[in-house]
């Protein structure tokens, strides 16, 4: 027989250290081109990190973001990051990377200051040019034509930035706060299944999985997040085990092969994606992370959706079929 | 991959030649799927290998009552072609759960036959079908029972000078039916296979044919089974006894994808599931 059950679940996640401090810094130079060279230490390994602070980078500069290089494989000699881990790079290395970037600004501005015979406060960096404000028109000069300037001057423009959240205090003795984090975002993720109580099967045929992030810097990358922890979440609900041997330890994995991942085939037909956005006071343009939750929420909402269908807490991951199994028995035994 | 003696005929007797002459230092390749990670990763080490996908032995077509296939079809052509979808669609549904895209447009039937593992999906459709097998060498070919090819994990009756060339489906009747579980829904390898057939009149069982899969050494067909619902009216009551009398008959085993329990339980249930559908009871 098959049965339905839906689950729906919130979660929560932190978005970078504070207790210890979680530093980040960032440089950007200006090339003899007028292009950029960004650098930062936090390596992009697949969340997209280096393209938000591209975008960052390209929206404080105001410059196209086709003009903003940054390689992924600097760690060795930028800037120090605390790296990529705790979903900290939007809510942290953003900072840095927007402060890196008004100190290059107020240094172009320095420098525009002689060209042009004006005061730096008057001087404004728009539009991939520089100017005087309200003489626009007699006194402008393309970032093309300022990168190669500076060079055939014999100068180099470097900004620099850094940025931490609030280091650990200890908590209030009145109200017992205590932040430990910079930020958390969180998750809700509702879930349809079908559970064949023959087999123990189970099918994921629906999901509807929402995260409020603060503000979305690039929203394609934020779906594509959702979806993907969808994909490891589902996994570790009811595919993958911490002991991958099991039943015994004849059976040892030969390659992460041997280790079952979702495919797309075990996805669900219909997953729906949801964003929304309630400005940090923490972050840039009230921007958190959020990536790694979205692993969270799938095995609750599982789990609960299971619960539904058969009237079972299976309270250990994976729901395997033989779990199921074992638990319908069991409670057949019960009567 | 390490140096090994490599062919690649363009012609059937050439490749019979060399079977003959370097006999069991000869490994046989098609599509590879199964062989070429056993020689990365799992330490097979082949003398020579014969390279069988220039024979021309990719083909699908009717000869009298029978659907012919050639053996080295890519499982992906299997489910694509009209005539194997009219004479034999557990053998499409088989192929629709094999594996993955990729494997399935280079993998072929016959590799996954000759491979002889329990857990090869096409196996079981042509267990329920009758088909044939033709083992072909430079002296003489023959026809073998596609349940009488095993014989034991990774073991055939196929001679080191005998090659695989053609698989024969005789036009049986009575609906079959194919289901799988696997750990997921696609790439998986099998934790049970169920292939059933059962010829009716009216209700009454006149033939039937069950094969498990991942259920024993060998792929299994379950004789028992099989008499117990011969001469019958099927319902649901029959369908579950013949099931339990299957699965008695397996001997499954603990293995990484999942225990002998677990493999009792839902293949039961697999088999009763599959004698209703070919019965065309609910369920």
């Amino acid at each position: 027989m098959k049965k339905k059950g839906v689950g729906l679940c919130n979660v929560l996640h932190p978005s970078g250290n504070k207790g210890a401090g979680d530093p980040s810094q960032a440089a950007i130079q200006l090339r003899p081109d007028g292009s950029f060279s960004l650098l930062i230490g936090a390596s992009d390994i697949g969340q997209g990190s280096t393209t938000i602070l591209r975008q960052i980078a390209a929206e404080t500069m105001q410059v196209p973001i086709e003009n903003v290089f940054c390689s992924n494989f600097a760690d060795d000699f930028a800037p120090q990051s605390h790296g990529s881990f705790a979903s900290r790079v939007t809510l942290i290395d953003s900072h840095a990377v927007e402060n890196a970037c008004e100190d290059l600004k107020q240094k172009i501005r320095l420098w525009a200051s002689d060209i042009f015979e004006a005061s730096p406060d008057d001087i404004e960096v728009a539009d991939n040019k520089v100017f005087v404000r309200g003489a626009e028109a007699q006194h402008s000069m393309e970032m093309g034509k300022v990168g190669d300037a500076v060079n055939w001057g014999g100068s180099f423009l470097v900004g620099t930035g850094s940025w931490q959240p609030d280091v650990f205090h200890p908590h209030d003795p009145e109200t017992g706060a205590m932040p430990a984090v910079g930020a958390i975002s969180f998750g809700c993720m509702y879930a349809e299944v079908e559970v064949d109580t023959e087999t123990g099967q189970i099918d994921i045929l629906k999901t509807s999985h929402t995260w409020e992030v603060g503000k979305a810097v690039n929203p394609l990358l934020v779906k594509g997040q959702i979806n993907g922890g969808l994909g490891i979440g589902l996994g570790m609900a009811v595919l993958e085990s911490s002991f991958p041997e099991y039943p015994g330890l004849d059976n040892a994995p030969v390659t992460l092969g041997d280790y079952a991942v979702p495919t797309f085939a075990d996805y669900p037909q219909v997953s729906l994606v949801g964003i929304c956005e309630v400005p940090h006071p923490n972050g840039v343009k009230g921007a958190k992370g959020f990536s790694e939750g979205s692993t969270n929420a799938p095995g609750p909402a599982i789990m609960v959706a299971v619960h539904d269908a058969i009237g079972i807490w299976i309270d250990h991951y994976p729901i395997s079929p033989e779990r199921v199994l074992r638990a319908l028995e069991a409670q057949a035994a019960k009567g | 991959m390490q140096d090994v003696g490599y062919f690649a005929p363009t012609e059937l007797s050439q490749a019979l030649k060399l079977l003959a002459r370097f006999g069991k230092k000869a490994t046989v390749l098609a599509g590879g799927t199964d062989l070429v990670p056993r020689i990365n990763y799992y330490e097979l080490k082949p003398e020579v290998l014969i390279y069988i996908g220039g024979l021309g032995l990719d083909y699908i077509k009717k000869s009298g009552q029978q659907l012919v296939i050639g053996a080295g079809t890519p499982i992906a052509k299997l489910l694509e072609n009209p005539l194997v979808a009219e004479h034999a669609p557990a053998l499409v549904e088989a192929a629709r759960q094999h594996s993955s895209p990729a494997i399935r447009s280079v993998g072929t039937i016959g590799g996954n036959i000759a491979h002889a593992s329990p857990a090869a999906d096409l196996v079981y459709p042509l267990m329920a079908m009758d088909a044939k097998l033709k083992l072909v060498s430079a002296k003489e070919e023959r026809l073998v029972p596609i349940q009488e090819f095993f014989v034991g994990p990774g073991q055939t009756v196929l001679k080191p000078s005998e090659l695989l060339t053609e698989i024969k489906i005789p036009a049986v009747k009575g609906k079959a039916v194919y289901l799988k579980l696997g750990k997921r829904k696609a790439q998986a390898c099998s934790i049970v296979i169920v292939a059933v057939r059962l010829e009716l009149e009216g209700k009454v069982c006149k033939a039937a044919r069950i094969s498990l899969g991942s259920m024993a050494p060998l792929p299994l067909r379950c004789a028992k089974a099989e008499k117990l619902l011969k001469g019958k009216a099927v319902d649901a009551a029959l369908a579950a006894r013949a099931a339990e009398a299957a699965v008695g008959e397996s001997s499954p085993i603990d293995d990484v994808r999942a225990s002998a329990w677990y493999r009792r339980k839902a293949g039961t249930a697999l088999v009763a599931r599959a004698l209703a559908q070919a019965a065309g009871l609910e369920g």
